[in-house]
Parts: C-alpha cells; structure tokens; sequence
C-alpha cells in the first residue's frame, strides 16, 4: 500500500473513532452525567440550571434528542467524508460523486452550525421547565466555536465547486486532439 | 459549428489509411475518427503539426470556415 492510500486509511480509521466517540459521548452524558464530571460543555451549561441529575425522566429525553440532533448531523458529515474518501481510493478525485459528496458536507456542516447554535437555548429551555414561572431561563449563546465551524463548511463548499470546474476542464481537454 | 474539419478529404487526395495517419501522429484511431467528423473541441498545434508533415499540406487545407 503507498502512502497515500494509507493516509486516506489512516483518515477513514480516525472518522470512525470520531463517530463511535461522538455517539458513546452524547448517549453517555445523559444515561449517567456523573461518570463524565469534567466533560462535555451542554453538561457544565446545564449545571448551571440543576444539573442533568436532577432533571425528570421527559426532560432527560428531550435533552438527549435536542443533543442528538447536532451530533446526529456531525456523523452524517464524518460519513460523507468517508464516501469521499472511498473516492479518492479509487481514483476519482474529479468524479460527480466527489464533488456531491464534498457539498453534502458542507451543507450537513452548515446545519449542524445551525444546530448546534439553537442547541444551548433548547437545552437551557428544557433543564428549567420545570421550575416555577419566574425561575425559568432562556439563554441564547453564539460561542467562537460556532463562527469557526463556519470555515471548514464554507471550504467544502468552495472545494466542491473547484472539483466541478476541474472536471468541465478535464473533460474539455479529453476532446481536444 | 462554422469551421468544419476537411481530413477526410485530404486523405483520399493523398490515398492515405486512417490508421496509417493515426499512427505517425500519435493519437488513437478513435480520436482521428472524431477529429475527421469534426466532434472535438480543439486540435493541439503538435497534433496539427505531424498531420500537415505526414499529408504534405498546410493546416488551411484541412480546416475550413464556413459561415452558418
């Protein structure tokens, strides 16, 4: 194998842990929070408000779905990139499938910016629900983090678009003789 | 389109075989074929170079336009 094969290997091999972390991450934070402290910023924000501990059963579902979402468009990303990266493999670097692929990353990155924009608000909304009027909370937040994110999806937006127009030139060039 | 490709023509003046000229120039028969049929893009000016020294004829006789 060379060794750009076994990069784009190494590549598929670091997704997929990023997906079995992210979903073993998101299910444990809510099962049992207390086995993760330290961990997790929705997990410290809702401390802020009683604690993932002290939320009822409906409330420890919804929180669990408003986490799932986010990270639910995360992994549907990190699969994209994976279908992307089986094209490379295989020789396609300006194949249609490439460049679908490339874009649906981005999207998926750009909803999940999104997502986990509304996330904080959804989980704040929830963790104090119950809490008598007057003691309820809405919090909006917009983290670096967020605006960061927006670099890697505009990216894979515009590498996309270079694939398209590599591939328009490619195939100009196969009917030049 | 309005230049119109005159290979064909110049290679029965010359009793040339396609494949014969496919050959010295270097390219595939597929792509000469496309090329007489006037189905491509563009020629390359080495491409252009090798059919005029192979036919013994200037790149006017094998290109022509025509308006539309």
């Amino acid at each position: 194998m060379n060794n750009k094969l076994l990069s784009l290997t190494l590549l598929k091999w670091i997704i997929w842990f990023s997906i079995t972390l992210i979903i073993t991450f998101n299910v444990w934070i809510w099962v049992d929070p207390s086995a993760l402290s330290h961990l997790g910023a929705e997990k410290r924000l809702i401390d802020n408000y009683g604690g993932i501990s002290g939320m009822v059963l409906w409330q420890r579902i919804a929180g669990f779905v408003v986490d799932a979402l986010p990270a639910g468009l995360l992994i549907a990303a990190l699969a994209s990139l994976i279908g992307l990266i089986r094209q490379l493999e295989a020789g396609n670097w300006f194949a249609e499938a490439s460049e679908r692929a490339l874009a649906r990353v981005g999207h998926l990155m750009l909803w999940y910016l999104l997502a986990s924009f509304l996330n904080d608000t959804l989980l704040v909304l929830i963790a104090t629900a119950t809490n008598p009027p007057g003691e309820r909370a809405l919090a909006i937040s917009l983290s670096s983090d967020t605006v960061l994110g927006l670099v890697p999806a505009l990216m894979a937006l515009v590498i996309a678009r270079m694939v398209r127009l590599a591939r328009e030139q490619r195939d100009e060039l196969n009917q030049i003789v | 389109m309005p230049i119109t490709v005159r290979l064909d023509v110049m290679l029965a003046e010359r009793k040339v075989k396609s494949k014969d000229l496919a050959a010295h120039v270097g390219i595939t028969e597929a792509n000469l074929s496309l090329l007489k049929s006037g189905k491509v893009k563009g020629v390359r000016f080495a491409t252009l170079e090798a059919i005029c020294k192979y036919l013994d004829c200037q790149p006017g006789d094998l290109l022509r336009y025509e308006e539309d």
